[in-house]
């Protein structure tokens, strides 16, 4: 789909070229501006060598555990983490893309539009599609294919490929509310931890995996299309049909799905009924209440604002003592600054305890269903839990390192910064009242880790003291790791326009060494025997995280970077 | 509030936005910052809100300099964009009220100031409602109830008469911007709207990439110029003829 015309273009382009030709101040500005251009080739120069570590990658795990089915089991996961990835991207480029507001303005429909930024997904999930090729690719190799297998492997790659775009859709149409950034970063995050501590934890890895591959292919739905090329290509052909059904499903939901996002695609502005007036003490459902039966919203009259305004009941501070124990307690906890920011941060209320509730729902259901599968396969109950655990975990971080409106990007002057930038409100009082927010749910979170790590050893046939050892070492990385991502959730609207300087590199070191300074420690903590020396680990992560947030903050505290980024084209 | 700028220089990659700036700003008057498009008005006031970190060079507020740790001091500073923040679905004094308590200006009196302004700027008819169902102008007019009911001592404005509102609006805030200056506020906000300029400024600061071409009173302006009665007209030629 183009929605531009080519003929137009290009002669603009000649005239473009030809003006600049002819003035020196432009030909300095258009260098300038090619400079940014050759950045950009860098970053896709660089990302083919992902696709390559993945094939070395399988080619590695083959070469150690002799199982093919364990190679094909590698494929599965990497999809599943592209199923999480794909969603968010999807999810930004349907409702978040920049050319949005221009289509906003311009007399295009909005089913034109949906097809654009469809267009646009799909292109940018070619990548994955190198990864799956790369990957098939290994294995051909290693297998030492005919050339009918080789001709096997493209139409099984696309099959592959397709089938976790539509589980991506499939997510998106029927939960967007799942935190999908969290997910696949978390993801993300373990494949690199994994890459750089592969010498300590992979042979444990490469062991988990080898000992489920076959279960892991079929219980994940990014593992059918596996099997399916697994049975073709070394196995059963006729068995491995089987698997065309429930790929075959996933691929034709995505028709489905796409249309069931397309009926709700809405970007414009959307002409909603007149909202009644929101006064202050007042719930919208009693005013809503008092207007039942008039089709007129609920309004006030002139005297009666002028009296709210008068008797300072406008600028009375919120008392958010409720709804649970949970919010009360924080809010008794937060001093009269820090309930101003929390007013700023989550202007529609602290309601945390209905989240928590829906967490625990699942992860009993989690619990339920791994114990009851247990019953028939040991192997998939372990992965039914474990897929389960994720799901459950993405929603717990999303509670406890939530940020609200505090880190939101908002238009300023033709750049983006975050909401709290703009307004006099400091590094250490935003980032303290956040960590408050997080250590106040430390109660849930406790029972919640204990409860899941009770359980996950059981399965795996681990004391069960020791599970609840790891219960409370787990409560604590999650609470303190807040000084972490705080500082990142501060970085992610922060940008060097200036020319790279070693400060910025230096910040960039120092984030990747106390980042990874985290993670091993943190991993020690639940990995070591020696409780004593465990602990002491755990409380080492606790000081690193703390450090990084302060050394952040003396960066930040010293204007050397600016708190805007720009917008995204 | 004194502002002074000493030497500032902010680049974006390659292009250089402030040339070693400096400027030095009286407490109570009005400054128009004027100048071509990507000349750096908007980043004088980035840098100024703290927005965007100086490449070299230092702000000073009353002698003290300006970073990001310095509340006290950054409390006396309000930026308005030319697209103000809101919590869209929030009333617009619910909005008010938040500007208030976080600049620290809820004080008692502050109710009879966002009730005049209210009445001032037409919205106390759509105090209660959400600023999302305002339009563009009567948004900007709540944000800008909120910056003069919280005044602080150095108000930023980006082009605050292309923002929508209506002329009783744009009559409105010059009258209380000029109240506020008399009590010693300093008043920045940068424009293309020279007429405005000329008649509502004490002074005009004139930038042409990114340095300081002209900063004086409208009246030395005038005294220099050829044209008396559309001096800064006449200003904007001669730059353009420079390029």
């Amino acid at each position: 789909m183009k929605l531009h015309s080519p003929g137009f273009e290009k002669g603009l382009r000649r005239k473009v070229r030809r003006a600049i030709k002819g003035s020196p101040e432009l030909k300095r500005e258009f260098r300038a501006a090619r400079k940014f251009r050759k950045q950009y080739h860098i970053t896709i120069l660089a990302r083919p060598l992902v696709s390559l570590g993945l094939a070395l990658g399988i080619l590695q795990i083959w070469e150690k555990t002799n199982h093919v089915a364990s190679a094909f089991a590698v494929i599965s996961l990497w999809c599943l983490v592209f199923v999480f990835l794909h969603a968010q991207r999807l999810i930004t480029s349907l409702y978040g893309a920049a050319d949005l507001q221009v289509f906003g303005v311009l007399p295009i429909p909005e089913s034109t539009v949906f097809k654009w930024e469809l267009q646009r997904f799909f292109v940018g999930t070619i990548w994955a599609f190198a990864d799956i090729c790369a990957a098939y690719a290994a294995i051909a190799l290693r297998g030492e294919f005919s050339l009918t297998k080789w001709c096997a492997v493209v139409p099984l790659s696309i099959a592959t490929w397709i089938e976790a775009i539509a589980l991506a859709a499939l997510c998106v149409a029927h939960f967007p509310r799942f935190p999908y950034q969290l997910a696949s970063s978390l993801l993300i995050l373990s494949i690199f931890v994994l890459a750089i501590a592969r010498d300590f934890v992979g042979l444990v890895v490469v062991r988990l995996i080898d000992a489920c591959a076959t279960n892991l292919n079929l219980v994940l739905p990014t593992g059918w299309p596996v099997s399916l090329s697994q049975g073709l290509l070394f196995g059963d052909a006729w068995a491995a049909l089987g698997f065309l059904v429930p790929t075959g499903v996933v691929i034709w939901s995505l028709k489905d799905s796409l249309s069931r996002l397309a009926s709700d695609y809405l970007f414009k502005e959307k002409l909603l009924p007149e909202a009644p007036d929101l006064v202050p003490g007042i719930s919208d459902s009693d005013l809503d209440g008092s207007s039942s039966g008039s089709e007129r919203p609920a309004r006030l009259g002139q005297t009666a604002i002028e009296e709210i305004v008068q008797t300072r009941k406008f600028l009375a501070p919120p008392d958010w003592g409720g709804p649970g124990w949970l919010e009360a307690t924080f809010w008794r906890w937060c001093s009269k600054r820090e309930r101003v920011l929390a007013e700023f941060v989550f202007p529609n209320g602290l309601a945390f305890s209905k989240g928590w509730r829906s967490i625990f729902r699942n992860l009993v259901i989690t619990c339920v269903a791994a114990l009851a599968c247990g019953l028939v396969s040991p192997a998939a109950e372990m992965w039914l839990f474990g897929v389960g655990l994720f799901i459950a975990v993405c929603q717990v971080l999303a509670h406890v390192l939530a940020t609200g409106r505090a880190f939101q990007l908002v238009p300023c002057s033709g750049v983006n910064i975050h909401l709290y930038a703009s307004y006099p409100i400091g590094f250490c009082e935003l980032g303290v009242f956040l960590f408050k927010y997080s250590l106040s749910q430390a109660p849930v979170v406790l029972l919640f880790s204990l409860t899941s790590s009770i359980v996950l050893f059981h399965i795996c046939g681990l004391s069960l003291v020791l599970g609840a050892w790891a219960g409370l070492k787990v409560t604590g990385l999650l609470v303190v790791s807040r000084f972490l991502f705080l500082a990142f959730g501060f970085s992610s609207g922060t940008n060097d326009t200036s020319r790279i300087r070693v400060r910025s590199m230096l910040l960039i070191l120092l984030a990747i060494a106390f980042g990874v300074g985290f993670a091993a420690l943190g991993g020690a903590s639940l990995l070591l025997p020696n409780q004593i020396a465990a602990w002491l680990c755990l409380g080492a992560a606790a000081l690193d995280a703390y450090v990084f947030f302060r050394l952040y903050g003396w960066f930040y505290n010293r204007n050397m970077f600016d708190l805007m980024s720009l917008p995204r084209h | 509030m004194k502002i002074e700028l000493r030497a500032l220089t902010k680049s974006y990659r390659s292009i250089r936005a402030l040339d070693h700036v400096s400027l030095q700003i009286e407490p109570g008057q009005i400054v128009s910052l004027l100048g071509p498009n990507g000349a750096g008005k908007t980043t004088l006031l980035r840098c100024l809100a703290g927005i965007a970190a100086p490449d070299s060079g230092s702000i000073y507020l009353e002698e003290r300099e300006l970073k990001r740790d310095e509340l006290e001091l950054r409390r006396q500073i309000h930026l308005l964009p030319d697209f103000p923040f809101h919590f869209w679905d929030q009333s617009v004094l619910r909005n008010i009220a938040i500007v208030l308590r976080i600049f620290e200006a809820d004080r008692d009196g502050a109710e009879d100031r966002v009730l005049e302004l209210l009445r001032d700027f037409d919205l106390l008819p759509v105090a209660l409602r959400p600023v999302s169902s305002l339009s563009r102008g009567q948004a900007y007019k709540a944000a800008l109830v909120a910056m003069i009911a919280a005044d602080r001592e150095v108000w930023l404005l980006d082009e605050p008469f292309a923002s929508g509102m209506d002329p009783n609006g744009i009559d409105a805030f010059k009258r209380h911007a000029r109240v506020a200056a008399v009590r010693g506020r300093t008043i920045l906000y940068s424009t293309q709207i020279l007429d405005v300029a000329e008649r509502f400024s004490d002074r005009a600061c004139v930038i042409h990439k990114g340095a300081i071409h002209a900063f004086d009173t409208l009246e030395s302006l005038r005294e220099r110029a050829s044209d008396k009665g559309n001096v800064l007209s006449e200003m904007f030629r001669q730059l353009r003829e420079t390029v």
